[in-house]
């Protein structure tokens, strides 16, 4: 097999147990909105929020319900030892971590699929801003997201305190790019031209780039039961 | 120089030199104009700075020497310079607070050099948390050397996007170090290097009883076979 | 607050700061040399036994 047949497999195999079971999608989606309905009532009833602040809402409320869903694809292999069986599987661990921060990446996107619009019908009433400029953003955040995740929950994993600690390490890392992300929000949110935003979105960029090449090299290490 | 001599030769080169750069900060460098006697803060606050990013370095590189070798010499040094990192950049948190407090009038700002020596402390201070959290030594020398790698990758993302997030932000910070008078530069160069001796022979008497500790156990398991 | 007052206090921070890690260090290093005594004793009864 080719590893990209092989990265699709792994794929496709971990979408399908997620549609039939829907464990993590739908705590995610629901956690999210949760947090955004907290935010609202938190930034007091009837108040509008300024660009600024709702990036900042948007931002929690995706961060904190992604956290929820990435501890579960690592928790699901260790909890049935499908961990050892993927590593003698013929598959390299490189492709084993394109595969999982696919999957993490897809449940992310699914997730905001529904939290993007609560944020629009909880806050948006006064944001005309188009919901389409959010795009990239999203898809950068995602996929740093994803590949530093990815990695880290494999080590969160394999430790005895999985929940408590992929949080803890997982935040400080991320921070540089969910403080972009903030900031290209809120140009986005008050309608600023696309060009000012591009000084975030490169970075953001390099930021995904950096931690795809490191995640690809360090997996191996992070994955490996001994 | 025998391992046995540099463990003693270090602290007692630091125990000369430390109470020389007090000397030196309080009675031969000058007053600075502006800031008043709150300025004798900053030759320590700079070298511990100083102390604290090398360590990290130091981590980062014995992390990666870890990985390729899987000798326990290294883990000993990864687990000693990720603590005195974060002892040493907590120490730099506080009195930097205590210097802007009455400088800026405010105890934290969101300059880059701040942000980005916070976050390192979140990251390293999380790879302590991480170390606590396992058992099994190969594996926690493992994760830790992979979490001290990823840790040092981020410190120039970090460093960059913190100017950028601040750029819209008046800034209240200023270049402490610029135009320093020669007198202040020799009393700067001294603490500084007093401050890494003492950092030295920390980091040496660590991975010392890292090791000790290791074979202790070693030996615990042996005779209990 | 006196300026000089935040100087004193940063200075105690710095040297406490460190000088508890050393303390903490040195109460390690103390529970390490029980260890050991522990097992060597262990190790003479055994050899005393055999």
């Amino acid at each position: 097999m080719s590893s990209l047949r092989q990265i699709l497999f792994l794929l496709g195999k971990d979408l399908r147990i997620e549609l039939r079971k829907k464990e993590s999608l739908i705590s995610m989606a629901f956690f999210g909105a949760l947090i955004l309905v907290i935010l609202n009532i938190a930034a007091g009833i009837g108040k509008q929020v300024d660009a600024d602040t709702g990036a900042g809402i948007l931002w929690v409320a995706i961060i904190f319900s992604a956290v929820l869903g990435l501890g579960r694809v690592f928790a699901r292999e260790k909890e049935n030892g499908c961990v050892a069986a993927l590593l003698i599987s013929p598959i390299s661990p490189g492709e084993i971590f394109i595969a999982k921060a696919l999957v993490n990446f897809s449940l992310m996107l699914l997730s905001q699929l529904v939290l993007v619009p609560v944020f629009y019908v909880l806050f948006g009433s006064h944001f005309n801003a188009d919901p389409l400029a959010l795009v990239p953003i999203l898809l950068l955040l995602n996929l740093g997201f994803s590949t530093t995740g990815t990695l880290v929950s494999a080590i969160s994993a394999g430790t005895r305190r999985n929940e408590v600690l992929l949080p803890i390490l997982l935040f400080p890392l991320i921070l540089p790019l969910t403080a972009l992300a903030v900031k290209a929000t809120a140009g986005a949110l008050a309608t600023r031209p696309f060009s000012e935003r591009l000084e975030q979105l490169e970075p953001m960029l390099a930021f995904c780039l950096i931690f795809s090449a490191a995640g690809y090299l360090l997996f191996p290490f992070a994955i490996r039961e001994d | 120089m025998t391992p046995l001599n540099r463990a003693t030769f270090l602290p007692a080169l630091a125990t000369l030199l430390v109470p020389l750069a007090i000397g030196m900060i309080f009675f031969y460098a000058p007053l600075e104009k502006s800031m008043g006697i709150i300025q004798k803060i900053f030759y320590f606050h700079l070298s511990l700075a100083g102390a604290a990013f090398l360590s990290f370095f130091i981590a980062c590189v014995s992390g990666i020497m870890y990985l390729l070798k899987r000798q326990r010499i290294w883990d000993a040094r990864l687990a000693a310079s990720i603590e005195i990192g974060v002892v040493l950049t907590t120490l730099v948190l506080i009195s930097g607070s205590l210097w802007g407090r009455p400088i800026w009038n405010t105890w934290w700002t969101w300059d880059p050099r701040l942000t980005t020596s916070l976050i390192l402390w979140f990251i390293f201070a999380s790879g302590l948390i991480l170390r606590s959290a396992i058992d099994e030594e190969s594996k926690r020398a493992t994760f830790c050397a992979v979490m001290a790698i990823i840790g040092f990758v981020d410190v120039p993302i970090v460093f960059l996007s913190a100017r950028l997030w601040r750029s819209i932000h008046p800034t209240v910070i200023r270049s402490a170090g610029i135009g320093l008078e020669s007198s202040m530069l020799v009393t700067l160069v001294v603490s500084m290097v007093a401050m890494l001796v003492f950092c030295a022979a920390l980091f040496h008497l660590r991975c010392i009883q890292h090791q000790q500790e290791s074979t202790v156990r070693d030996l615990q398991q042996q005779l209990q076979l | 607050m006196e300026h000089s007052t935040y100087l004193i206090i940063a200075y105690m921070a710095i040297w406490s700061g460190l000088s508890a890690y050393l303390f903490w260090l040195s109460g390690r290093q103390r529970q390490t040399a029980r260890r050991l005594e522990i097992l060597s004793n262990q190790l003479k009864r055994q050899e005393n036994r055999s």
